[in-house]
C-alpha cells in the first residue's frame, strides 16, 4: 500500500518535469521524482514494530536481533543518493540561475524563443 | 594483482581532489598530472590483461562486503575508457586554453574517468549506480563548461532528464533488494531465475523496464536521446569526445548489459525491448544525421545510430540465448557488438576531436565550409577520413568488421529483415561519408578556409586513434580475437561463469539465502 504511495509520487515528479514551463519548477519536479524514490527505499527496509538496528550489549543472540530490527542497508543506501541528489540539485539550480542572469527569464519558452532570435 | 583494481578508482579520483587543489596559474602542472594519471590508467589496464578475478573492498568476503570485479568484458571497457581519456587529455592540453578555468577542467575530467572506471568494474548494483552518478556530475557540469548560455541550456537539459533516469535506475535497485535482499550482481545472479522476470506483471518485470528506460536514456537510444545532439553540439569538443565515446557506453550499455544478462538473466521480452531501441536508433540516427548542417549535430546524431548497432546486436544475441537456439549466432552478434563498442570508442573520440580542430584552427563549424579543406589542414582532414571509414564500415577500417559480424550474426540467428535493415543503414551511411568526403577533397571549395597550424599534441591526439582505426581490426581474426572479442563476449553471454568467478574462494555461500 505504502508502495503506491511512493510511485504516485513519483507519478507527480515525472508529471512536473514533462509538463511545467518554468525551470525551477521543474528542478523542484526532479527534487519530488529522487524523494518518491527514497521512500520506496526507506519502505523496503520498514518493518511494523522493529528496533534501531544498534546492536549493543541488551542483544546477544544475533540471529533475533536480526528478525526484530528494521533493515539498515536501505537507510545506508538514501542517506548515499540523498547526497548525491542534493549535489545535482545544487548544480541544476546554479546552472538555471547562469541561464537567469543571460536570459533574465526562467520561462523555457522564452529561453527557446530567445536562442532561435540569437541564431537568425 | 586484484588490488590494481581498486588503484583504477583510486588513482583518477586522487588527482581530481589534487588537481581541484592546484592553483589557476600553475596550469602545466595540472596537465601534467592529469596525463600522469591517464597514462597510469593505460598501463594497469595493459597489466591486467587476460586476467579475470575479484577485489574485496575492505576484506569482506562476497555477497556481504562490496567487491571490484574483472572479467573480458569490463576489462575492455576499461582499455577503451583509458585509451579515450589518454587522447583526449593530450588534445585538451592547447584546445582548453580558451576557456578562462582550464585548470578545473583537469580536475572533473578525472572524476568523470573515476566514475567510468569505478561504472566497468563495480560488482554490486547500488555501488555502480554511485560511480555512475560520480561520472554524470562530471560530464553535467563539462557540457555547461564554457558557460555560454546555449551551452548552460543544454547541460540543464542533460541534468534534468538524466536525473529522473538515474530515479528510474534506483527505482529498480529498491525492487531487486525488496524481493533478493542482496546487491551483489553475482549472488542476485544466482538467486534471480528467468522465469521470474518474463511474467509479465511481476515486479522484476517492473524492475527490468525502469532499468532498460534508465540505462537507454544513458546510451542516448531513440527515443530517449533528446539531451544528446544539443549537448554534443553545444560542449567543448574534447568533452563531446569523451562523452559520447566513452561514457555513453559505459554507464550506459555496459552497464544496461550487465544487469539484463547477468543480474536478471535475459527474457525473451528483455531481448526484443532492448533490440527495438538498437532498431529505432540505427534507423533515426542515420535518417536525421543526413539531414543535418552542422558537423558535430551530424556526427552526434551518427553516435546515435552506431549505438544503435551495438544494442541491436546485444536484443538479438539476448533472444537467442532466452530461446537456446543458434548459440554460435548469438556468441556472433555479441562479439560483433562488443567489438563495435571498442571500435565506437575509438572512432567516435577521433571525430570528435578532429570536430573541434577544425573549429579551432579553421573556424569550421557547418557541413558546407568543409569544401576543399583538405587542402589547408591535411594531417586533420587524413584523421578525419579515417575516422569516418571506420564509422561507415568501409573495409579494411575496423568498423567494416564489427558491423559486418553483427550482420552476418543477425542472418545466421534467423533475423532476415534486422539484418537487411542493419546493412542497408550501413551502405546509407557509407553513402552520405562518400558524399562528405567528395566536398572534403574538392579542388576548390565556397568557403575560403583560413587554417591556422595545429599544435603537435593535437595532432598526435588525432594521429594515434586514427592508426588504431586500420590497427584494431585484426581483433577479428585468429589468436587475437580469442584473446580480447571472445572472453569479452562471453562475460555477456556465460552468466554462470561470471557467478563462479566471483564465488571462487567460498563456494558454499553461493546457494546461501540472503537474510529477510
Amino acid at each position: 500500500m505504502v508502495y503506491i504511495l511512493s510511485i504516485i509520487l513519483l507519478l507527480i515528479g515525472i508529471f512536473g518535469v514533462f509538463t511545467r514551463k518554468n525551470l525551477i519548477k521543474i528542478i523542484i519536479s526532479v527534487a519530488i521524482i529522487e524523494t518518491a524514490v527514497n521512500l520506496f527505499l526507506i519502505f523496503v527496509g520498514y518493518r511494523s514494530n522493529g528496533i534501531a538496528p544498534i546492536m549493543t550489549e541488551q542483544h546477544r543472540d544475533a540471529e533475533l536481533f536480526a528478525l526484530q530490527s528494521v533493515d539498515p542497508l536501505p537507510q545506508a543506501m538514501i542517506l548515499t543518493s540523498i547526497v548525491i541528489g542534493l549535489s545535482i540539485l545544487a548544480l541544476m539550480v546554479a546552472i538555471a540561475l547562469r541561464i537567469y542572469h543571460v536570459y533574465g527569464t526562467y520561462d523555457i519558452t522564452e529561453i527557446k524563443e530567445a536562442i532561435a532570435r540569437n541564431r537568425t | 594483482m586484484m588490488t590494481l583494481l581498486a588503484l583504477m578508482i583510486a588513482l583518477p579520483l586522487t588527482a581530481g581532489f589534487v588537481l581541484a587543489l592546484t592553483p589557476r596559474n600553475r596550469l602545466n602542472t595540472c596537465r601534467a598530472i592529469a596525463t600522469c594519471t591517464c597514462s597510469a590508467m593505460l598501463l594497469i589496464t595493459i597489466l591486467l590483461f587476460g586476467r579475470v578475478g575479484k577485489y574485496d573492498l575492505g576484506g569482506w568476503f562476497t555477497p556481504v562486503g562490496i567487491n571490484l570485479s574483472l572479467d573480458g568484458l569490463s576489462w575492455l571497457m576499461l582499455f577503451s575508457i583509458s585509451l579515450v581519456t589518454l587522447t583526449v587529455i593530450i588534445f585538451s592540453f592547447q584546445y582548453m586554453n580558451a576557456y578562462t578555468s582550464a585548470h578545473r577542467y583537469y580536475a572533473l575530467f578525472m572524476l568523470m574517468a573515476a566514475g567510468m572506471n569505478g561504472t566497468a568494474i563495480s560488482g554490486d548494483i547500488f555501488n555502480r549506480f554511485v560511480y555512475v552518478e560520480v561520472a554524470l556530475i562530471g560530464s553535467y557540469i563539462l557540457v555547461g563548461f564554457g558557460c555560454e548560455a546555449r551551452e548552460l541550456v543544454a547541460a540543464l537539459r542533460y541534468a534534468v532528464l538524466g536525473a529522473v533516469a538515474s530515479a528510474f535506475t534506483l527505482l529498480g535497485v529498491a525492487v531487486i533488494y525488496s524481493l533478493y535482499g542482496s546487491l551483489n550482481i553475482a549472488h542476485l545472479g544466482q538467486s534471480i531465475t528467468a522465469g521470474q522476470v518474463s511474467a509479465s506483471l511481476s515486479p522484476m518485470f517492473f524492475a527490468a523496464v525502469v532499468m532498460i528506460l534508465g540505462f537507454a536514456y544513458k546510451a542516448a537510444a531513440v527515443p530517449v536521446h533528446i539531451w544528446q545532439p544539443e549537448a554534443m553540439a553545444e560542449a567543448p569538443a574534447t568533452v563531446s569526445a569523451v562523452t559520447s565515446a566513452a561514457l555513453v557506453q559505459i554507464v550506459g550499455i555496459y552497464a544496461m548489459a550487465r544487469t539484463m544478462f547477468i543480474v536478471f538473466g535475459v527474457t525473451e521480452a528483455v531481448g526484443w525491448m532492448i533490440l527495438s531501441l538498437g532498431l529505432m536508433s540505427l534507423v533515426f540516427g542515420a535518417a536525421v544525421a543526413s539531414k543535418q548542417s552542422g558537423l558535430r549535430k551530424m556526427l552526434a546524431y551518427q553516435s546515435i545510430s552506431q549505438i544503435g548497432y551495438i544494442l541491436a546486436g546485444l536484443g538479438m544475441g539476448g533472444i537467442l540465448i532466452a530461446g537456446q537456439r543458434s548459440l554460435p549466432a548469438a556468441a556472433m552478434v555479441i562479439a560483433g557488438s562488443v567489438f563495435h563498442m571498442l571500435n565506437h570508442a575509438v572512432f567516435m573520440s577521433l571525430l570528435f576531436l578532429t570536430a573541434g580542430a577544425f573549429e579551432r584552427a579553421g573556424q569550421i563549424t557547418g557541413l558546407a565550409q568543409l569544401g576543399a579543406v583538405a587542402k589547408k589542414m591535411p594531417v586533420t582532414s587524413a584523421a578525419a577520413t579515417a575516422g569516418w571509414a571506420s564509422m561507415a564500415a568501409v573495409p579494411p577500417f575496423a568498423g567494416f568488421f564489427s558491423k559486418a559480424m553483427i550482420i552476418i550474426g543477425a542472418f545466421q540467428g534467423g533475423f532476415y529483415f534486422i539484418g537487411l535493415l542493419a546493412a542497408g543503414t550501413a551502405i546509407f551511411t557509407m553513402y552520405e561519408v562518400f558524399k562528405l568526403h567528395k566536398q572534403m577533397y574538392a579542388a576548390t571549395g565556397e568557403h575560403d578556409v583560413k587554417a591556422q597550424k595545429l599544435p603537435f599534441s593535437m595532432k598526435a591526439a588525432m594521429i594515434v586513434p586514427a592508426a588504431l582505426c586500420v590497427v584494431l581490426s585484426v581483433l577479428a581474426f585468429g589468436p587475437m580475437r580469442k584473446q580480447i572479442l571472445t572472453p569479452a563476449q562471453q562475460s555477456i553471454s556465460q552468466r554462470q561463469d561470471y557467478i563462479n568467478i566471483m564465488f571462487e574462494q567460498h563456494p558454499e555461500l553461493q546457494t546461501r539465502e540472503p537474510m529477510q
